[in-house]
């Protein structure tokens, strides 16, 4: 599970969230952050030894006013001949405890106020979730002037109580909202439910999942707060005897040091207050990276490798008329005996890059699809069947890579063309006008601020430039009129569909331009049974009436025997089973095959003994030796533990064939006995 | 317009919570600060001045009750006596002339911060893992600098040693204020440097916070699809991804309003900028209370104003938000 | 690994007192939001007048579709929200039990299983750290030492073994199916007389769901405790447990034994939901014909919730709401359609659907072997 969300992101939008370990070893890793940590604590040291180290007496006067820096004035002396860099030794640490006591006392209200709002809800989340909105809205600098200046030469209390006042609302926000999801959250139902007592849920459960929003927040407000510090005691607003960055700045200020050129007086302080705010938001983005897995990412969608994705020559392409739309002819439903190949995928391999490794998602996998057919293709978590679904249209991302293989399209005139070799422009040709893909999650694959007409539309713009507005809104009409949305369903903004509507409008926009084949990749998977059932049977009609072929990828084996002409089964990143879907049914082969057919209940006829499979689906990134279901089988021999099986061809006693990845078949002649062992000893 | 309507209402509970601040806060502040100023001055304040004083701090004999309505009724007729730092004028006559410096520059720049900072995010976010990335250490030094000293820096630099542009002021003395082409041009002069530091400064956080939406909203399916369904590249990264992208850094953007506006307050000191700011850090110095609690509701007043019209805009940007 | 026919095994016997009853329970929630004006606050009509009976050693699936009040009642039944009105019974004795020592108390005899295992362990604490919890809850002042055998049997019963082999490992770090075992281990730590488990296989892969499934039958029998199976997959209902409610849009629309329930389906809707699920010894097209979907639940519709949809319905289902019918076949199969009733118009109507239920199985059957 670890490895489909962390390489396989590709098809799974939820993300595993990480142990604190994880946290501290990205932290570490990353050099950005590393530094921001280094330059941090130099900070940090330098204000806890800084008075102690410091040359000079900040305070103390002497002969050499305005000197530039020099080895007995490293940062040269102010009008007074003060030393700077003794004052800003002695001004890290009021900064520091300023912007740390600011940062503790906000974090810690924060915490309270967000929490508490956020777990207890009701009343008291509107009282003060109002509050900390209000609080949010005033202007802080100007309030904390203000506060500042009724308090006039206060201390550092002063003013890290007014910084809290002014601050502790964007992180209480923040944990509110954290906290409420949290609450949602099924573990802590679980303690609930488990009896657990509300301070303990709290400790246990809500916290410890905000560590690191709480520490971004803190991080923040000492930024923030050094920033304020600074500022107010630019404007003298603090006691400017007391020596912070921010008084040096002010003195220099007064005495028009920018007048008189000397640089060096006002140049350190800001420099120090930037260079460790730099620092912190640096940890900040380390954190920021940490919880928003995406982010992530981000680096390894660079350009290099996006065009690495495909690691293959381009081979030429024969230019093809753009096909217009009903041009295409009418053909005969499909049969099974049917050879009229329109997608012919050998050998594909997509691997998962992380680093020096590579991970196979999908493995040597072969098949063909016949124009007018329905193909299955069933596994489960982890089979690599949506990666397998991207890869067709080229739709996947980095770090998912094809290396090997070749995806034959037979254009409508008879030619054919390697998909893997199109340039852009031609896959963009190809995609949509040939192949379309409808996927999962249909609220996540809509723009959630288009309507859904616009969503259509823009395809219709981007492929058919010359359509008149009048013609594209008729074809807009007559897809929702096929998919049976409401004509006025047009203007509807996807938040305002139900799921089924959804689904249904994810599919007007497939078929938006007619194409020949549609992959569909669990499109009923978030559905109930009455809605998935109506989709299905949309489909079925559609295909029919149109002719598209369909590739139809999901878990649910007997949705897809009852929907599919053939079946593939995918294991471990290979295709392991391949049958006409009543064949396939009657008479699976592969034991894994079997054992998901024994998996599931069902409806009709007399009750039957279900078996199941022990075990769970193997992780990709490691794969068992030899066959990847041996460890699960229950007829593996010594031999399956040491060989790959290829897919081998079988055929029944009724003359039908399929093939299957399996040892049972290896010895052609003895295959009908083999299989009947295999069927006795499941 | 429901969703409108209920913001418009939060920014009005809002503004009576602030304006009802602005009254307790001199009433629970610790001290007498008011017999303290009088002492100080002993004398020199004009009567006016005292009353003014003494109304700010509650020692008018009053109760608590009639003092909160004559201070409505102060509110509602821009009436905040006199000001101390800018004797013998009014603390509304003063605000009168500083109001616009300010509204006009910060409003220029914190717009122009916000395109500029924001574009350059969806760039940097669609160009992603490029050399582009490298600007983000670059911008978060840039963001983490305190206004007021990138400032003095600037000023440094390009008005005392090249000397490209006046350092202080608003204007040239010799012209006069009105709508003249001279005073135009001196204007526009005069404000170049403390716009150029508050633009600079502020577009730093919009682009690092709208690089990491983008980035977010790229890896979305709808985005991904977009790309497959051939879409040209200007629709798939305005319509698709950043105008999905943008919802949160406007959302965010009530934060960080009053953090642009709080640095342009203390820029407008440095470079001596007629302003609101500048006036806000001499009302500080000569503890001018009434003039400085004035000043904090006029900006948290266009603050509000501010954080409504982005709301506004989020509504029109996001039809989830608007209600059937 | 095999099941065999679980029904017959654990048929009621006569007298046989329910562990946890809901009588007429109702639950609405209140849609929240600063709403100005508009009059009453808009309430959500999650379960309406739902009675239902949990017996020891039995399983009784609920069964529905999504927003169809089955989990709500579920945690209706585990007290985690207080009721509208209506009354739970242990052991026949009304509980009121939502919070403080009643609650733990309360928790101790009747646990929750969660669909997602992914989700319903904290991911920042190990395995062993979670199950401590629950184990020190209902076994206060045990020692460390004693509670970690308490938890190592408790893996060993779910078949997590060896056990030292997952209590060091976080959840991010095991697979789903190992990780429903622990939600059921550590809803075993409390010594529970009743499981309500809220869809407990559904985010599970098809090949593992039976391994579950099999466990909590196995708990079930073995520990004498009384299931709940929330479930959308009527045919996982058949096979696991002895009776089978169907609800609809917050109400049970249909209940008995879970065989009868499927194969002589009462109510159009258990039929619709019946004929809708994927099944492939159903050969040849499927009589389904309905566009439409669940009704609002803040504004249900008048009269029996499913007339909009039925293709049966006449006048009086839209005005009046069907009480529970008893099925000639069967005393305790019962729907809450008026098509079972005495109305002049039913009998024309029922053959209606007799006609078209026949239809179906004619398709059907054939294949079936």
């Amino acid at each position: 599970m670890a490895l489909q969300s962390a390489t396989l992101a590709e098809s799974e939008s939820g993300e595993s969230v990480e142990s604190r370990n994880g946290l501290r070893r990205r932290l570490l890793h990353s050099p950005l952050t590393l530094t921001g940590l280094v330059i941090t604590l130099i900070f940090v040291v330098l204000a806890i030894i800084g008075p102690w180290i410091s040359p000079y007496d900040p305070s103390a006067v002497s002969d050499a006013a305005l000197a530039g820096p020099s080895a007995a004035h490293w940062l040269g002396t102010t009008q007074n001949g003060q030393d700077v860099f003794s004052q800003m030794l002695y001004g890290a640490r009021a900064s520091m405890i300023v912007g740390l006591g600011a940062a503790v006392l906000t974090t810690v209200l924060s915490v309270l106020v967000g929490v508490t709002a956020g777990y207890l809800g009701g009343i008291g989340d509107e009282v003060l979730s109002l509050l900390a909105n209000v609080f949010l809205v005033l202007p802080g600098l100007p309030l904390t002037i203000i506060l500042a200046a009724y308090l006039p030469h206060t201390g550092n209390a002063g003013i890290i109580l007014v910084i809290t006042v002014t601050g502790w609302a964007w992180g209480a926000r923040v944990l509110r909202a954290q906290t409420l999801s949290l609450r949602k959250r099924d573990f802590v139902e679980a303690a609930r439910a488990t009896g657990d007592r509300t301070s303990r849920i709290i400790l246990r459960d809500i916290l410890p999942n905000q560590v690191a929003v709480i520490a971004a927040a803190f991080l923040g407000t000492v930024t923030g707060a050094i920033l304020t510090q600074a500022s107010l005691a630019f404007l003298g607003l603090t006691d400017v005897t007391q020596w912070s960055w921010g008084t040096i700045l002010y003195w220099a200020q007064v005495s028009s040091a920018l007048l008189t050129g000397s640089w060096w007086w006002f140049v350190p302080a800001g420099l120090a207050i930037a260079l460790l705010g730099t620092a912190l938001s640096l940890v900040n983005f380390g954190i920021d990276e940490f919880i928003n897995p995406r982010l992530r990412q981000a680096g390894i969608g660079t350009k290099k490798a996006q065009r690495a994705q495909v690691k293959r020559t381009r081979r030429s392409l024969r230019r093809r008329a753009r096909r217009e739309r009903a041009e295409r002819p009418t053909r005969a439903p499909f049969t099974s005996e049917s050879t009229d190949l329109i997608l012919d995928v050998r050998g594909l391999k997509v691997d998962y890059l992380s680093g020096n490794t590579r991970t196979p998602a999908v493995d040597d996998v072969s098949f063909a699809l016949r124009r007018g057919e329905v193909l299955g293709i069933a596994g489960e978590s982890g089979s690599g069947k949506s990666t397998l679904a991207y890869a067709i249209a080229r739709m996947h991302k980095p770090p998912a890579q094809i290396s090997d293989g070749r995806i034959i399209y037979t254009n409508p005139d008879g030619s054919t063309v390697d998909v893997l070799g199109m340039s852009d422009a031609e896959l963009r040709e190809f995609r949509w006008e040939e192949l379309s893909i409808v996927l999962q999650s249909a609220m996540h694959a809509l723009n959630p601020i288009l309507r859904i007409g616009v969503q259509i539309e823009d395809v219709i713009i981007a492929h058919r430039p010359r359509m008149s507005s009048q013609e594209r809104a008729a074809r807009i009409l007559e897809l929702l009129a096929i998919v049976g949305i409401p004509a006025d369903r047009a203007n509807s903004y996807p938040h305002e569909l139900s799921g089924g509507m959804r689904q249904r409008a994810m599919i007007a926009v497939g078929l938006a331009l007619d194409p020949e084949i549609i992959v569909m990749d669990e499109p009923t998977t978030a559905l109930d049974v009455v809605i998935q059932r109506q989709i299905i049977e949309k489909i079925v009609e559609l295909k029919d009436k149109l002719g598209f072929s369909v590739i139809f990828i999901t878990h649910d084996l007997s949705l897809l025997i009852e929907l599919s002409d053939t079946i593939a089964v995918m294991y471990g990143g290979k295709i392991v089973e391949k049958a006409a879907a009543d064949e396939f049914y009657r008479n699976a082969q592969h034991p894994y095959s079997r054992g998901l057919l024994n998996s599931f209940p069902t409806l009709g006829g007399p009750k039957r003994e279900l078996t199941g499979i022990p075990g769970s689906p193997p992780d990709l990134r490691r794969l068992p030796d030899g066959c990847a279901f041996q460890p699960r089988c229950p007829v593996a021999v010594d031999e399956c533990r040491s060989t790959m099986p290829p897919l081998y061809r079988i055929t029944s006693s009724t003359g039908e064939s399929s093939e299957a990845a399996c040892l049972l078949y290896a010895a052609a002649q003895s295959t009908r006995e083999m299989s009947e062992d295999g069927a006795r000893a499941s | 317009m429901r969703t409108i309507a209920r913001k418009a209402g939060f920014y009005l509970l809002t503004a009576w919570a602030a304006i009802s601040l602005n009254f307790l806060i001199p009433r629970i502040m610790p001290g007498d600060p008011a017999d303290n100023l009088i002492n100080e001055f002993h004398g020199k304040l004009s009567p006016s001045a005292v009353h003014a004083l003494r109304v700010l701090f509650g020692q008018t004999g009053q109760n608590l009750w009639q003092q909160y309505l004559s201070y409505w009724h102060s509110v509602f007729t821009f009436d905040f006596g006199t000001s101390y730092a800018y004797y013998p004028s009014s603390v509304s006559s003063v605000l009168g002339q500083s109001m616009y410096w300010t509204l006009i520059l910060i409003t220029i720049c914190t717009v122009l911060g916000f395109v500029i900072g924001t574009a350059l995010g969806v760039l940097v976010g669609w160009k992603r893992g490029t050399w582009l990335d490298s600007l983000i250490p670059v911008t978060t030094f840039l963001s983490s600098i305190p206004y007021f000293w990138f400032a003095i820096i600037i000023a440094f630099v390009f008005a005392i040693t090249l000397n490209w542009f006046p350092f202080s002021g608003g204007y040239a003395v010799t012209e006069t204020i009105g709508f003249n082409g001279g005073f135009i041009v001196s204007a526009i002069e005069y404000a170049v440097l403390p716009a150029a530091t508050i633009v600079v400064a502020s577009l730093g956080g919009w682009l690092i916070s709208m690089r990491n939406m983008m980035v977010t909203t790229l890896s979305e399916d709808y985005v991904r699809l977009a790309e497959a369904k051939g879409l040209p590249r200007r629709r798939v990264v305005f319509t698709y991804a950043a105008r999905n992208a943008m919802l949160p850094s406007l959302s965010g953007f009530a934060m960080s309003l009053g953090f642009v506006v709080g640095g342009s307050i203390v820029t407008e000191v440095v470079f001596n900028y007629p302003g609101l700011g500048t006036v806000l850090f001499k009302a500080a110095q000569a503890a001018d209370y009434p003039l400085m609690s004035a000043i904090f509701l006029l900006i948290t007043v266009l603050v509000l104003i501010a954080n409504l019209l982005a709301d506004v805009a989020y509504v029109f940007l996001d039809p989830r938000t608007r209600e059937s | 690994m095999t099941v065999t026919d679980l029904v017959d095994a654990t048929q009621p016997t006569v007298g046989d007192e329910p562990v946890l009853e809901a009588v007429d329970v109702t639950k609405h929630f209140t849609v929240h939001g600063l709403r100005v004006g508009r009059g009453t606050p808009r309430v959500v009509h999650a379960v309406d007048n739902v009675s239902l009976k949990l017996y020891a050693g039995r399983i009784t699936a609920l069964v529905g579709e999504s927003g169809s009040g089955k989990s709500t009642l579920a945690r209706l039944l585990a007290q985690l929200h207080p009721l509208t009105s209506g009354e739970i019974r242990l052991h026949g004795v009304a509980t009121h039990a939502t919070h403080g020592r009643s609650f733990r108390e309360y928790a101790r005899r009747v646990q929750l299983i969660l669909q997602d295992p992914f989700s319903s362990l904290n991911p920042v604490a190990t395995i062993a750290k979670t199950l401590h919890r629950a184990v020190a809850i209902h076994h206060p002042g045990k020692r460390r030492a004693e509670r970690t055998k308490i938890i190592d049997d408790l893996l060993t019963q779910t078949n997590l073994v060896p056990p030292r082999q997952f209590t060091e490992k976080f959840p991010h770090e095991l697979s789903g199916g190992q990780l429903q075992r622990i939600s059921i281990a550590r809803a075993l730590a409390a010594g529970p007389e009743v499981f309500l488990a809220d869809e407990p296989v559904s985010s599970l892969d098809v090949s593992i769901r039976l391994g579950i499934l099999n466990l909590l039958r196995r708990l079930t029998e073995e520990r004498r405790v009384a299931m709940l199976y929330v479930t959308h997959d009527i045919a996982s209902a058949r096979y696991f447990a002895a009776e089978t409610a169907v609800m609809y849009a917050g109400e049970v629309i249909e209940s008995g034994p879970s065989e009868a329930v499927t194969q002589q389906a009462a109510h159009p809707y258990t039929q619709l939901l019946i004929a809708s699920a994927p099944d492939p010894s159903r050969t040849g097209k499927s009589a389904v014909r309905d566009i439409g979907q669940p009704p609002s639940l803040i504004d249900p519709p008048s009269g029996c919730r499913f007339h909009p949809r039925c293709p049966y319905a006449w006048q009086r289902c839209s005005t009046e709401a069907p009480p529970a019918f008893p099925l000639s076949e069967d005393a305790n199969h019962t729907a809450r359609c008026w098509l079972y009733s005495d109305d002049p118009q039913a009998p024309e109507k029922r053959a209606a659907n007799a006609r078209a239920i026949r239809k179906v199985t004619d398709s059907e059957g054939e294949d079936a072997t």
